[in-house]
């Protein structure tokens, strides 16, 4: 089985990323360009494909940009959501599109019910990029991203420079 | 620019014009009316001019920038040895025990009851089981002030507008520094999602994390 890829584009625009697209089912949205101190954006629900039986590893890569100098340390918050349709239970509480939240907003509380994949860091008081992997292992073939951005400054207004990539790892490819 | 669906893009349009017509939010964009915006008020889109544009780039960065808050004033008690620190370093207190002596009490006398007050506050200053004005209670607040108020409408005890002055700005505890809030575009766009593509295809976006002058005049024409 060939391993597929998902980029998920964080521009503004529509962009196929030719080395990733092999056989993905698509590229998905995520409007990060520009977010706010404090606001959150969940992506697009993405399809992971069909997968072998069990669970499959994702590599998430994740490359953000501050717009202007944050506080050494400060962090944007990378959360996962597993998609299930039940309003009871997060997946089915979050939008399946590109949505954005305010600063303080009932949702951006959405988080707290969401697992933290991890978070990009400021090395150091920089505006970056900076960029990180998480490994997830998930039995959905359908899932979303929420991104908080807990700095006191936006992220960068710029449609290329922040990037995600979610990249399948076969357990028999290892 | 971002190709949002239509029904994203008129559901953000709507949020915008509640933004700039709301009573809560539209004194932030006082110096800014509809028409500045290019709008006549009845659908009609009024025709493009300079003055628009710079309206639009104007209403752009007001979107776009963090709003402070200036905190709400909390009351606070005055303790009476404050305002008659105050009185007596101003001469008030001598001048009133002169006012209240020529002053005769009468039945019809309108200024019986600033000069009753009069009296009861000297009696208060001159040693007492008083210790605080309740200030910090707006309804008291309102009456011992309206009691001085009546001293200074009078001249009485050499109290004028700029003594009350003094005396409300003791009833205000210092002020907490202004706090800052989310910028409106925020607000304006919370929650407003994109919409998703049939099966295997992608979707379209929702609306941008920041207002730009192209996005308003097309959201506004």
């Amino acid at each position: 089985m060939t391993a597929v890829p998902v980029l998920l584009n964080t521009g503004a625009r529509t962009v196929v990323g030719d080395a990733f697209s092999g056989d993905l089912p698509a590229d998905f949205f995520m409007t990060l360009s520009g977010l706010a101190a404090g606001a959150a954006r969940v992506s697009e629900q993405f399809d992971l494909n069909i997968g072998p039986p069990g669970p499959m590893i994702h590599r998430v890569w994740v490359r953000l940009q501050w717009a202007a100098t944050p506080a050494a340390d400060a962090v944007a918050e990378v959360y996962w959501c597993d998609w299930d349709n039940n309003a009871s239970w997060p997946g089915g509480q979050l939008p399946t599109s590109d949505t954005g939240y305010a600063s303080g907003s009932a949702g951006v509380s959405k988080a707290k019910s969401l697992p933290m994949i991890g978070v990009i860091q400021a090395e150091t008081a920089a505006v970056g990029p900076f960029s990180r992997w998480f490994d997830v292992t998930t039995w959905s073939r359908y899932g979303s991203l929420m991104i908080v951005n807990r700095a006191a400054v936006a992220l960068a207004t710029n449609n290329d420079i922040h990037r995600i990539i979610i990249e399948p790892k076969w357990i028999e490819g290892q | 620019m971002t190709r949002m669906h239509s029904t994203t893009f008129e559901d953000l349009r709507a949020r915008l014009l509640t933004e700039l017509t709301d009573a809560a939010t539209a004194p932030r964009y006082a110096g800014l009316g509809l028409a500045d915006f290019g709008l006549t008020g009845t659908g009609q889109a009024a025709p493009a001019s300079p003055g628009s544009i710079a309206a639009l780039e104007g209403l752009a960065v007001l979107l776009n920038e963090p709003v402070v808050v200036a905190a709400a004033p909390v009351y606070q008690d005055v303790p009476v040895s404050t305002v008659e620190g105050y009185m007596r370093l101003r001469t008030h207190i001598a001048r009133l025990t002169r006012w209240v002596a020529a002053t005769p009490l009468d039945q019809d006398d309108a200024n019986n009851g600033p000069r009753d007050f009069a009296a009861e506050l000297l009696d208060m200053m001159a040693g007492g089981n008083v210790g605080v004005f309740q200030t910090s209670v707006p309804a008291k607040r309102a009456a011992i002030l309206g009691a001085f108020g009546s001293l200074a409408a009078l001249g009485a005890g050499g109290f004028s507008a700029q003594s009350i002055a003094d005396l409300e700005a003791m009833t205000i505890a210092p002020s907490t520094p202004p706090e800052t809030a989310p910028h409106r575009w925020q607000w304006v766009i919370d929650g407003l999602s994109g919409v998703p593509g049939p099966p295997g295809q992608r979707g379209l976006p929702g609306p941008p994390n920041v207002a730009d002058v192209d996005l308003l005049a097309e959201l506004l024409a």
